[in-house]
């Protein structure tokens, strides 16, 4: 007497009762699908989030908060407190222990997209997702003062190419009242997608970002914009005074703490050196509590649906009196009884999470090409995993344990009924 | 102990409280191969002398050994078995289970019984073959084998009751008022279908009924209120 018949004779049975059963499974269902839904974006989220930048040491900015440093260097949100001297960049850039340095400057916005004024070396040194290179997916870096780079998603939203002329605006509103409409940068190279910030960045040369603004004042034109056209440009030293940040590579790991320790004591002016990792890190803590409160309550939804499995056997178990003693006159034991409907329990709830599954991994798939372009979520998961697997073994588990409830009162009925069949 | 017996109750004392006897039977055997008309009318205590048999009861005292083998001082385990193995029960009406077709409700003993699902491959060469011989003998259309349940008539239901009963040669069959539900023509020929097969199994049949018009078919007749000693008439 193994345990085999049982279980068919459960599924046979759930089957008699297609309608309450396929209720169930569909509440089980949509419960997994939320909760897998949930666990999967948030650890998209969070990958996608910890590979934003990568192989770069510290990042470097005016003294504010670790965070608001990472957040206006890597993810250009909110605005930079302060800049740095040209002078201090370059004292930093000629140490024994700087391996290499990228600056940023940040300020303009074209068409509600970041502009970042850095050097070519940005462009070799940025690494995103376990040291990945940025690469073109056309075109090239920038040389002359007009060129510009454009991020994946800045090209495909805005539908620029290679060869597009274009302007830009000062400040980052969308909407901008004073465009630097004379200004005619052209579209060198389009970068491939990072599923970072990257991809809604705008690259110019730090000289490109100086030339918008000759001729310009807190704010507004003076008279002076209008003589600086293109051909005199080129003919200016756009040297610039300031950077916003700069990215840094050391020459050895063990140099960082000196490097860091060094930067944040600097004499000239106050700054502020930041390890990435630890930024974002501290970054995530802080959102995690969102995606923390969403897994909360689609658990909640899954203890709703677990709940609705008791109760479809509970309810069931008044007209199943009769089957418990025909059960038990062609001689099944009470633990077959038991098992009978925790088996109905389990499959209910296992059936319920495996199509859960499906269907969040079938949305997954097939919403893929929207997703990634619209949240940026590259590194969006299409194959059911283990994480998962624990999801569905889980849902199942917990299942059995309540069918428990109904099947020993029912195991108990069945030993005082005996062999009376009670209609 | 007697070999011939396939039922043999001695000295059994039954009662649901300390204090009260419901049951107390001296002597009652049934040898193989034999039908037994037992006339209880309700309340009488039969329910509970099923239960007894059936292993699905603790008795007070006494021994009721089914096929050499006691249940007095037998695990539920080892009783569920004994009952598995060897006792084909039939009820008075809804004896099938509803999400089974024909096939699986006559086939379900194999199930759980390993020893009569080995002599029902030994003889037909397997459960699903007896059934369908069951259904042919029983005169059962072939084509109900695979109808679900709800889809027969109350006497088509009896009589897969019997070919479920029978499936497997079990030593006792046990009929607990079957006949109730059907009509009097039918009745006579449920009973005599019954018996003929029981008899082709050298099975034998326990048949309680308060209807003693039906005594006629069967071997021998008991009166329940005359087994039992004790007077107290409360049936639970």
């Amino acid at each position: 007497m193994d345990g085999l018949p049982i279980f068919s004779l459960a599924f046979r049975s759930l089957m008699a009762r297609k309608f309450t059963a396929l209720l169930t499974i569909i509440s089980i269902a949509t419960a997994v699908f939320l909760f897998s839904a949930v666990e999967n974006i948030r650890k998209s989220a969070e990958a996608s989030f910890q590979r934003t930048i990568d192989d770069t040491d510290l990042i470097v900015g005016a003294r504010s908060s670790a965070i608001n440093l990472t957040l206006y260097t890597v993810f250009q949100i909110g605005d930079p407190t302060n800049n740095i001297t040209w002078r201090s960049y370059e004292e930093i850039r000629n140490r024994s222990d700087v391996e290499w340095t990228v600056p940023i400057s940040l300020g303009d916005s074209h068409r509600g997209f970041r502009v970042v004024g850095t050097s070519p070396e940005y462009f070799e040194h940025y690494k995103f997702a376990n040291s990945r290179d940025l690469t073109f997916r056309d075109g090239r870096v920038f040389d002359d003062l007009f060129d510009i780079v454009l991020g994946a998603q800045v090209a495909r939203d805005l539908g620029y190419e290679v060869g597009t002329a274009l302007t830009f605006s000062h400040g980052i509103q969308k909407v901008s009242f004073s465009e630097h409409s004379d200004k005619p940068f052209v579209v060198t190279g389009v970068l491939s997608s990072t599923g970072t910030p990257v991809d809604r960045s705008v690259f110019v040369s730090l000289a490109a970002i100086e030339a918008i603004h000759v001729g310009w004042q807190s704010g507004t034109p003076t008279p002076a914009s209008r003589l600086a056209t293109p051909e005199r440009l080129r003919e200016m030293n756009l040297q610039p005074k300031e950077i916003t940040a700069l990215l840094l590579g050391a020459k050895a790991p063990v140099q960082v703490p000196g490097l860091q320790r060094y930067l944040n004591t600097y004499r000239a002016e106050p700054l502020q050196a930041v390890i990435p990792g630890i930024a974002l890190r501290q970054l995530w803590d802080m959102m995690s509590v969102v995606e923390r409160a969403l897994l909360i309550v689609s658990s909640f939804v899954i203890a709703v649906g677990l709940i609705g499995v008791l109760t479809s056997i509970l309810t069931s178990l008044n007209e199943r009196r009769r089957e418990m003693a025909i059960l038990r006159s062609v001689g099944a034991r009470p633990a077959h009884i038991v098992g009978l409907l925790v088996s109905e329990a389990a499959l209910l709830a296992f059936i319920g999470a495996v199509l859960g599954v499906f269907f969040l991994y079938g949305a997954a798939w097939a919403l893929q090409p929207i997703l990634e372009a619209r949240f940026n979520i590259g590194a969006l998961n299409l194959v059911p995993g283990w994480s998962d697997f624990r999801v569905v073994s889980g849902v199942t588990l917990i299942a059995a344990l309540l069918g428990l409830i109904p099947a020993l009162i029912a195991m108990k009925r069945s030993l005082s009924d005996g062999l009376t069949v009670r209609v | 102990m007697s070999t011939e017996n396939v039922l043999e109750i001695t000295d059994l004392e039954f009662g649901w409280r300390a204090g009260t006897t419901l049951l107390d039977i001296s002597s009652f055997n049934i040898p193989q191969g034999t039908s037994v008309f037992l006339k209880g009318p309700s309340g009488s205590g039969k329910s509970t002398l099923l239960g007894l048999i059936g292993g699905v009861l603790e008795l007070r005292s006494g021994s009721i050994v089914v096929s050499g083998a006691e249940l007095a001082s037998a695990s539920p385990a080892k009783k569920d078995r004994i009952r598995a193995d060897n006792l084909g029960i039939i009820f008075q009406q809804f004896n099938l289970l509803p999400y089974l077709s024909v096939l699986g409700n006559i086939t379900l003993p194999c199930r759980f019984s390993s020893r009569r699902r080995k002599t029902s491959e030994e003889k037909f060469g397997s459960p699903n073959h007896e059934a369908r011989h069951l259904v042919a003998a029983l005169g059962l259309p072939d084509e109900i084998i695979s109808s679900p349940v709800a889809e027969l008539s109350v006497g088509q239901q009896q009589r897969v009751a019997v070919a479920r009963a029978l499936i497997g040669g079990p030593k006792l069959i046990i009929a607990d008022e079957p006949t109730s539900a059907l009509d009097s023509e039918n009745r006579d020929l449920f009973i005599e279908l019954l018996n003929e097969q029981r008899s082709a199994f050298n099975s034998s049949l326990l048949f309680v009924s308060h209807d003693s018009s039906l005594a006629g078919h069967f071997d021998r007749q008991e009166e329940l209120v005359n087994l039992n000693r004790s007077t107290i008439e409360v049936e639970t």
